[in-house]
C-alpha cells in the first residue's frame, strides 16, 4: 500500500479512529491493533512476504533474549551470528542471489569457461533492507548490553512492522522506538498537528517535485545519447532533487504518521542540500542508515583509530550495495568515498557541524559556494545512482563534455515546456521554504493558532492537487 | 480530539470551497472549457458541415472562409479530444441537433490512438456518470486546466486568445522548423481503421441518422508529414461496407504552408494556416 493511494487514504482514518478509540484498554490493545494494521498494511502489496518479517521478528525476539539470558560469551556470539546469518541470508537470497550468480558467469567466461546457471525469479520483498536492519541493530545492541530485551512479542512484533516507517524507514533504533511501545499512547494536539504538517510537506515533495521530476529525468536519461550537454547537466540536476524529494518526503511522511500515533522517529534528512562539504552531507542524509553503518560496521571495523581509510571505503561501497545489486550503486559509494577522503584526510570532514548561516538570514559567498560545490560534486555520484549500468553512466557523462553548442536549446518534444518550468519553480519554492527552517525538524513547522498557516495549507494542498506528477512509487522501495 | 478532528474538518471545508472556485473559475475563463459548456447547450442546430476532431481541427477551420461560400457549419472540436471523447460529444450533439455532414479530423500525427480509452475531463464532466473517486476532485480533474490559466495570467497572446465561430484564435505563430522524417513512409494502413471500435461507432451513428462522413488524417509539422496518398483511401466498417479516408497529412497537400508563418506550435495551424486549409477544404471538394 502506497502513501498516496486511494487504499491508504480509506486505511489511515480507519486505523487512526480505532487507535484512539482504544486507548482506554491499554497498550497492549494499542500494540496489537498496530501490528494489525501494520501486516494489512504490508500484505496489501504482498501477503507470502508477510513471512519473511513475521520470520525475522521471531528470530530476533528469542535470539536477543537467549544472547542476554547467557553468560558465555562463546555462546552468546553464536547467537548474534544465528540473527545476522537469518537476517542478511533473507536479505542475501533475495537482493543478491542473482547478482552474484551472473558475476560468477561473466568471471567464467572470462577466464573461457562458459556455465549457465539458472536464475532465480524472485521478487525483492519490499522494505527488506530496512526491516533486516532494524531487527539486527536490536540483537547487536542487546548483545553490546545496551539494550535490555523485551518480553512482549507484540510490541516487538509491532516495533519490526511499524507501518509508518516499515517499508522504505527510518531505519529506526530499538533504543528509541521499542520503548515507546511500552508506554499507552495518549493523544497530544501539537504533536498530531504537526505529524500533519509534516506529512503534508512530506507529499508536496514526494508528488510535486519527485514526481514531475521523474517524469523528465526519465525522458532525459533514456535520450542520454542524443541530447545535449546542458540537458544532460539539468537531467542530472532534476535526479538530485528528484531523489531527495522523493526520499525525503517519504521520511517526512512516515515521521508525521508516527505523530498522528503519538510516537516519535528519529529525523532522517537534514536539509542535505544547504551543505558546506560531502562529510557534512553525509551527516545530513540518510541519517538513520549512515549512522546505523557507522555503529554497527565503521566503529567495529577499527573507525579513525584503526585503518580509518580502508574502513570509510569499505563503509560507502557496502552502503551503496546495500542500495541495490548494482555496480552502479557500488561505484556510487566507492565515489562519494572518494569524494569525502580528503577533508577525512585533512580531519576537516567534522569542520561543519553547525547548521549554515545560523542566525543569519543569507549564507556569506564562500558558504553559497560550498554548498554550491557539494551540490554539484554530489549531483555527479546520483548519476550513477540513476544510470542503468556502468556503461550508461559513463555514456551519459561522455555526452555531457561533448559540449554541443547547436544542440543546447534542444529540449526533447515529448517535454512540455511550461510544465518544465513549473517544476523548477516548486524546486525554488520548495528550497527557499526549506533555508528558511533548516535549523527545525522538518520544512513546515509553524507556530500553532496563526491565521497565515492556512495559506502555507492551501497552497500547498492546492499543488498536491494539481500538480502531482503521474509517478507513483518510491524509489527506495525498491530497495 | 475534538479540537484536532475540528480542524481537520475545517481544513476539508477550505479545499472543498477551492474546489468549488477552481472549478467556476476554469468554466468562466479556459476556453476549452467554455466551449464545451456552450456545446452542452446547443440546440435544433442545423448546419451543413460539422467539424469534429481534436485541437487540430479546433484551430484549423476558417469558419468565415466557410460563411463567403454560403456554407453553415460548426466546430465541435476541442483541445485534447481524441476519439472516444469524440464519440461520446457526437452522442450528445446528435440527440438535438442535425448536421448534414460530419468532417471527421483524425490526429495521429500528435499520437491520438484511434481507441485510446480516456475521455477528455471537460467532456466527461458533462456526460460522465457520476463516480466516487480521487480523480473527480476539481482540481485533480482539470489539472492540467491550471496550465492555461496560469498562461492567461502571465501571458498576453494567451489572455487575447478566444473562440471565434468555434476556432480557437490566437496571435501566436510557431515556425516549423522542424524536418521531414517520414517522406518514404507510403503504406496506408486501412485495417486500423477497419477496426477501430471508436470509428465504427462514429460510422455507425452517421448511417443511423442518415448524415455523410468525411474521414480525414490531419495535416501536422514536417517531420510527422508522410508520403501516404492523399486519397480517397479505401477501407471497410465492420459491417464490410466501402468506406472513404483522405490523407491531408502527405507533405505535397501540406506544402501549401508557410513554415514561417502558418503554424500556431507543433502541427497546430494558426489563423493564416487555417484560413488556406479550409479554402483548400472547399477548392479539393472535400466538404461536398
Amino acid at each position: 500500500m502506497l502513501f498516496n493511494s486511494v487504499d491508504f487514504a480509506i486505511f489511515l482514518p480507519i486505523v487512526f479512529t480505532i487507535f484512539w478509540l482504544f486507548q482506554k484498554k491499554g497498550v497492549g490493545v494499542q500494540n496489537l491493533i498496530l501490528l494489525t494494521a501494520s501486516y494489512i498494511f504490508y500484505g496489501r502489496w504482498d501477503w507470502r512476504f508477510l513471512s519473511l518479517i513475521i520470520l525475522s521478528s521471531i528470530v530476533d525476539f528469542y535470539l536477543a533474549k537467549k544472547i542476554h539470558a547467557s553468560d558465555h560469551q562463546p555462546d552468546r556470539k553464536r547467537l548474534l551470528w544465528c540473527s545476522v546469518l537469518v537476517n542478511l541470508g533473507m536479505l542475501g537470497f533475495f537482493k543478491y542471489y542473482n547478482f552474484f550468480l551472473d558475476n560468477f558467469v561473466d568471471a567464467f567466461k572470462f577466464f573461457g569457461s562458459e556455465i549457465n546457471p539458472d536464475r532465480l525469479a524472485v521478487i525483492i520483498p519490499v522494505g527488506i533492507s530496512f526491516y533486516t536492519f532494524q531487527t539486527l541493530s536490536y540483537t547487536i545492541d542487546v548483545y553490546r548490553g545496551k539494550l535490555t530485551p523485551t518480553n512482549n512479542f507484540i510490541s516487538f512484533a509491532a516495533f519490526v512492522s511499524f507501518f509508518p516507517q516499515l517499508v522504505a524507514g527510518p531505519i529506526e533504533r530499538a533504543t528509541n522506538l521499542l520503548p515507546q511501545f511500552d508506554s499507552i499512547k495518549k493523544f497530544n494536539y501539537n504533536k498530531a498537528v504537526d505529524g500533519c504538517r509534516q506529512i503534508l510537506w512530506g507529499f508536496f515533495k514526494k508528488m510535486v517535485i519527485a514526481d514531475n521530476c521523474a517524469e523528465y529525468v526519465n525522458i532525459i536519461f533514456a535520450q542520454s545519447n542524443e541530447l545535449s550537454g546542458l540537458i544532460l547537466v539539468i537531467g542530472a540536476a532534476l535526479f538530485a532533487f528528484q531523489i531527495y524529494c522523493d526520499f525525503s518526503g517519504y521520511s517526512d511522511i512516515a515521521i508525521g504518521l508516527a505523530k498522528l500515533f503519538g510516537f516519535d522517529l528519529k529525523q532522517n534528512f537534514a536539509f542535505p542540500y544547504f551543505s558546506r562539504n560531502v562529510g557534512e552531507f553525509w551527516r545530513r542524509w540518510h541519517m538513520s542508515l549512515s549512522t546505523w553503518f557507522r555503529d554497527y560496521l565503521y566503529i567495529p571495523l577499527g573507525g579513525s583509530k584503526n585503518k580509518a581509510i580502508r574502513n570509510l571505503f569499505i563503509v560507502f561501497i557496502v552502503s551503496g550495495f546495500w542500495h541495490g545489486a548494482n555496480w552502479t550503486f557500488i561505484m556510487w559509494g566507492a565515489l562519494n568515498a572518494l569524494l569525502i577522503l580528503p577533508s577525512f584526510v585533512l580531519k576537516k570532514n567534522r569542520k561543519f557541524l553547525n547548521t549554515v548561516a545560523e542566525g543569519k538570514l543569507l549564507p556569506s559567498i564562500p558558504e553559497l559556494g560550498m554548498m554550491i560545490l557539494t551540490f554539484l560534486l554530489i549531483t555527479v555520484t546520483w548519476v550513477f545512482f540513476r544510470a542503468e549500468n556502468l556503461q550508461h553512466a559513463i555514456q551519459y557523462f561522455s555526452h555531457i563534455v561533448q559540449w554541443d553548442m547547436h544542440a543546447i536549446i534542444f529540449i526533447p518534444p515529448t517535454i512540455n515546456v511550461f510544465e518544465y518550468g513549473m517544476t523548477f519553480l516548486f524546486i525554488s519554492i520548495m528550497l527557499i521554504i526549506e533555508w528558511f527552517k533548516r535549523t527545525e525538524l522538518h520544512g513546515l513547522v509553524l507556530t500553532n493558532g496563526k491565521l497565515y498557516n492556512w495559506v502555507f495549507y492551501l497552497f500547498i494542498a492546492t499543488a498536491i492537487f494539481i500538480y502531482a506528477g503521474d509517478s507513483s512509487d518510491f524509489i527506495y522501495f525498491q530497495f | 480530539m475534538k479540537r484536532f478532528l475540528f480542524k481537520l474538518f475545517v481544513f476539508g471545508v477550505v479545499m472543498a470551497i477551492a474546489n468549488i472556485a477552481f472549478l467556476k473559475i476554469a468554466q468562466n475563463y479556459e476556453v476549452n472549457f467554455k466551449k464545451a459548456d456552450k456545446i452542452h447547450h446547443l440546440k435544433d442546430q442545423e448546419v451543413d458541415i460539422l467539424f469534429v476532431g481534436s485541437s487540430l481541427m479546433f484551430d484549423a477551420i476558417n469558419a468565415d472562409v466557410l460563411e463567403e461560400e454560403n456554407i453553415s457549419s460548426y466546430n465541435l472540436a476541442l483541445a485534447g479530444a481524441n476519439l472516444k471523447t469524440n464519440t461520446i460529444q457526437l452522442e450528445n450533439y446528435l440527440r438535438h441537433n442535425r448536421p448534414k455532414k460530419i468532417f471527421l479530423g483524425l490526429s495521429q500525427v500528435v499520437r491520438n490512438d484511434l481507441d485510446f480509452d480516456r475521455v477528455l475531463p471537460v467532456v466527461d464532466y458533462y456526460y460522465g456518470a457520476p463516480t466516487f473517486s480521487y480523480r473527480e476532485i476539481p482540481m485533480v480533474k482539470f489539472r492540467w486546466l491550471s496550465n492555461e490559466l496560469i498562461k492567461r495570467v502571465f501571458s498576453k497572446n494567451h489572455r487575447n486568445s478566444h473562440v471565434h465561430k468555434g476556432q480557437f484564435r490566437t496571435e501566436k505563430t510557431t515556425p516549423d522548423r522542424s524536418k521531414y522524417k517520414n517522406p518514404m513512409d507510403s503504406i496506408f494502413a486501412a485495417d486500423a481503421y477497419s477496426n477501430s471500435v471508436n470509428l465504427n461507432k462514429i460510422d455507425s451513428m452517421c448511417v443511423a441518422n442518415g448524415i455523410e462522413l468525411t474521414v480525414v488524417q490531419m495535416p501536422g509539422n514536417k517531420a510527422a508529414q508522410n508520403a501516404i496518398p492523399i486519397g480517397p483511401l479505401p477501407y471497410t466498417n465492420k459491417f464490410g461496407q466501402a468506406r472513404m479516408l483522405y490523407n491531408l497529412n502527405n507533405y505535397k497537400f501540406a506544402e501549401m504552408f508557410d513554415s514561417e508563418t502558418d503554424w500556431l506550435t507543433i502541427s497546430h495551424l494558426n489563423v493564416s494556416g487555417s484560413t488556406k486549409f479550409t479554402k483548400a477544404l472547399i477548392e479539393g471538394g472535400y466538404l461536398e
